[in-house]
């Protein structure tokens, strides 16, 4: 893997310290953006940089440059930093296995191709979708990135990673006497057939747009809700994930910090972050501290059963870490971070959740959400939703969004589908720092939800 | 190989621009009462625009020895982007020359910002509160922007971030300041946020039907979906609400004010990231709808001149954006007079307002009712409303300005309801 520099030499220096350890990080980047059908920006950039972490005496110190041959200089930068600490935090890491491994994800359908090849496809995207005369605008946004990280530590660790990550975002915005708009997004460690992912699913968001023009809005008040796939994704990650995240339990942070082993949800509840997904948004084959990414069971059957760590949390809580350390970029200190976090699938089909509802809300999708992971509040806006009424799904209705205290929705939970769907792709901006993150799930039935 | 050299060699294919911006960042991260980390960043990178017959393709890089492959990149992408008519990069054009550096900034050290983190957070144990995780950062880039009709603009900046959070049982507190000087004092943010945390320990859920009064940072973020509005590109797309409207009343009294000159402010710049002057520029005058904003290209396929309102962001193509805002309003008076309104502190889920209606339904993550000499802490509460009409409702501004990163503003006193 070429860095331009002698990687032999950066190891024995790392070894030097009480603990060091280097990200490297290559990138190469292509995007498009096409507007109602013409090729408005296209843009190819290519990205390196090298991170440097020690830790001294429990302090740590990081540095980081765009150049990586200036190696010397950075990890001098970081050690100096960590010996300038007046008062340390007296940080450790848990132990962990040292692995020496390449992990390796090949697109399918290569990115190896011009990127006008590339907007060809966006472009074909685009005329394949049937557009009402009231959608006035359609843009289409493609990225595509080929990463090579590289993570070695004093420990002897030695971790190449190779992998794609794409995403396709449509907007679609409709008029009549207001503005209104539908989105769509797909993403994953996939190459370029990303766009067989498509299936249907941006001609639903470009008709979503049309159809919001007539939606009524969403009626206040307690109701039965449905939550779809990426809606209950939403959820568990805002809602449900951020309070697993161990450095929120370590800081005291999370309304979760002394109710491991107790039940905070009911029965069918169990919520999972699970790294290996194949190809997932928001997969990885090994965090920023050379931890492999796995599946970490955070809620099972109601219960708390673990949280998110770190090396630097799991040492503080006296246990191992489950690979969730992960940063924006080398540029930017390894915080916890979840990776695809979802409702693990039921026992339900749809009709069955569907039947005993007299009235109440399906939740379609999501445009976000926020948790308090102090105090439990949170608060999630659906993309759109539809009514229910006597078990049938009716009209469309907008501005759906509700609110509360995530344990009463977990304890309210009655159903969940038995199929599960983990597909979705976003980004998670934790202290600023952007990282992708999957979602999904089955649909999840919950007996009472605050709307409006 | 200088930027000059690169220009030349680009310039063969066409118009050319060279962007390259280097800089530093450095950060001391605290957590409890410790110092967690301390930082640095040393970074650059070039963006190369080229301009054939209106057809434009960027690409960005790090390092000096990709150009080639960027030009390369650059020339082949000029072939399938769609052209606009008549397009140019801009002109040399004089700038007006705005303070973005200190040299007391520009001397601070690690030491130093441990000694602020440290003082913020004495200031937040004095009120009885714990300090939670946070950062002091100082940054000084310098930008460089050349291109083929003459603009030839360099510029430096630096200045300096303090955030402070606190906790106290369930609740929570935040204060924070961003300049380009030393004007700060630590200790007193710190006091701000830990006040803040022990009164929000003790906020309950209540429900609200009238008077409400609007925090600078609730403001802001307000400002962030409206601002869009006046997007030159949004408009073009006819996706802004606001298409059509120039000259018209559109939110109330507020008047709304872009100001890049203002000395040593976070948004404060001579240029924009194309090389076109910033001016200073009134966007509502009284509610009423002045201007749109644009850059190069917005401006070129709406026959308008660029207002000095392209910006890069990270490696990004150039994006339409504003800089320090300055929000005033008729009438103002003392807050001290305001009783029997709830005063809104912060909220959560602002990505979740809808930018194309304005309709929002925000959790209240700190709130102050006050009534008479009482200060009731509120949370928990569903602020239900519209961006149009809670600003157009207002009624009243505090008679003092309030800074929150690179926006001026009193506080609002508008209606509004809250739900439990």
């Amino acid at each position: 893997m070429d860095f331009g520099l002698d990687l032999d030499k950066l190891q024995r220096e790392l070894e030097r310290y009480e603990f060091a350890e280097a990200n490297l990080l290559r990138s190469w980047r292509n995007k498009v953006l096409l507007e109602n059908g013409n090729v408005r920006d296209l843009m190819v950039s290519a990205n390196v940089g090298i991170g440097i972490r020690v830790l001294i005496k429990g302090s740590f110190g990081f540095s980081f440059s765009t150049d990586p041959r200036n190696w010397e200089l950075v990890l001098k930068e970081a050690v100096k930093l960590a010996k300038a600490n007046p008062r340390p935090m007296r940080s450790k890491l848990s132990k962990e296995k040292v692995y020496q491994d390449k992990w390796v994800v090949r697109p399918r359908k290569s990115l190896d191709v011009s990127i006008d090849e590339k907007a060809g496809l966006v472009q074909e995207t685009y005329r394949s979708l049937e557009i009402p005369s009231k959608v006035k605008d359609i843009q289409i946004y493609y990225v595509d990135v080929k990463a090579k990280r590289l993570y070695l530590n004093t420990e002897g660790a030695f971790i190449s990673q190779s992998y794609p990550r794409t995403r396709i975002f449509l907007s679609a915005t409709a008029k009549s006497n207001f503005v209104i708009s539908a989105f769509e997004s797909i993403g994953g460690l996939y190459g370029l057939e990303i766009f067989d992912k498509i299936d249907g699913k941006f001609q639903e968001a470009v008709n979503n747009a049309k159809n919001l023009l007539k939606a009524k809005r969403a009626p206040a008040g307690k109701y039965p809700a449905i939550l779809d796939p990426h809606a209950a994704g939403v959820f568990a990650h805002e809602a449900v994930g951020h309070a697993c995240e161990a450095d929120e339990i370590v800081n005291g942070t999370s309304i979760l910090k002394d109710k491991l082993g107790k039940r905070i949800g009911s029965e069918h509840v169990t919520i999972i972050d699970d790294a290996t997904i194949p190809r997932g948004y928001g997969s990885y084959g090994y965090d920023y501290e050379g931890v492999p990414g796995q599946r970490t069971v955070l809620i099972e059957s109601g219960v708390l059963k673990g949280f998110m760590h770190s090396r630097e949390t799991a040492s503080e809580l006296g246990t191992r870490s489950t690979g969730n350390a992960r940063a924006g970029g080398v540029s930017r200190f390894p915080l916890v971070r979840m990776s695809n976090t979802f409702f693990e699938k039921g026992d339900y089909s749809l009709e069955e959740m569907l039947e005993d509802i007299k009235e109440g809300v399906y939740i379609y999708s999501s445009t976000g959400g926020s948790t308090d992971p102090n105090s439990g509040f949170f608060q999630f806006t659906a993309q759109h939703g539809y009514w229910i009424e006597d078990g049938e799904i009716k009209q469309m209705l907008r501005d759906v969004t509700f609110s509360g205290n995530f344990l009463d929705i977990l304890h309210n939970v009655e159903k969940v589908e038995k199929d599960l769907k983990v597909g979705g792709a976003g980004l998670c901006g934790k202290f600023g720092q952007s990282v992708p993150v999957g979602d999904g799930g089955p649909h999840v039935f919950v007996k009472e939800v605050l709307l409006g | 190989m200088s930027l000059e050299s690169m220009l030349r060699r680009a310039e063969r294919f066409g118009e050319a621009e060279i962007f390259f911006m280097k800089g530093r960042t450095i950060e001391a991260r605290y957590n409890r009462d410790m110092i967690e980390a301390g930082l640095e960043k040393i970074f650059q990178g070039y963006g190369l625009r080229l301009n054939v017959k209106g057809r434009v393709s960027m690409v960005s890089f790090d390092l000096e020895k990709e150009f080639d492959r960027a030009l390369k990149s650059a020339v082949k992408m000029t072939k399938y982007t769609e052209p606009v008519k008549g397009y140019h990069f801009p002109e040399k054009k004089d700038y007006q020359k705005v303070k973005t550096w200190s040299k007391q900034v520009s001397e601070l050290e690690f030491a130093d910002l441990v000694n602020i983190v440290l003082e913020g957070i004495d200031g937040i144990k004095e009120t009885g509160a714990e300090p939670m995780q946070g950062e002091v950062s100082v940054s000084e880039t310098h930008t460089y922007i050349e291109n083929s009709n003459g603009v030839n603009f360099s510029d430096k900046e630096n200045g300096i971030s303090l955030g402070f959070g606190a906790k106290r049982g369930t609740g929570s507190g935040f204060d924070f300041w961003e300049s380009g000087v030393l004007d700060f004092a630590p200790r007193e943010l710190g006091k701000n946020a830990g006040r803040e945390a022990v009164e929000n320990s003790k906020a309950k859920k209540m429900g609200w039907d009238g008077k409400i009064a609007l925090h600078p940072d609730i403001i802001d973020e307000f400002l962030s979906v409206i601002l869009d509005w006046i997007d030159g590109d949004e408009v073009r797309r006819k996706t802004s609400p606001w298409t059509g409207k120039l000259g018209k009343k559109v939110l109330g009294e507020l008047t709304i004010v872009e100001d890049p000159w203002i000395p040593y402010f976070p948004g404060s710049t001579s240029s924009d990231d194309e090389g076109v002057p910033t001016k200073k520029k009134v966007l509502l005058d009284k509610g009423v709808l002045k201007t749109f904003i644009y850059d190069t290209i917005t401006a070129t396929k709406v026959r308008a001149e660029s207002t000095g309102n392209g910006f890069r962001h990270g490696g990004s193509k150039i994006s339409i954006d504003v800089t320090n805002i300055v929000v005033d309003f008729p009438d103002r008076e003392s807050m001290d007079g305001w009783d029997n309104c709830i005063v809104l502190r912060s909220l959560m889920g602002y990505h979740t307002i809808n930018e194309k209606t304005g309709d929002f339904t925000l959790t209240v993550d700190h709130g102050i009712l006050i009534n008479g000499e009482k200060r009731i802490p509120v949370k928990g509460c569903v602020f239900v409303g519209n961006l149009f009409d809670v600003l157009s409702q207002v009624e009243l501004a505090s008679k003092e300005d309030y800074r929150w990163g690179d926006l001026i503003t009193p506080y609002l006193l508008t209606r509004g309801r809250l739900v439990t």
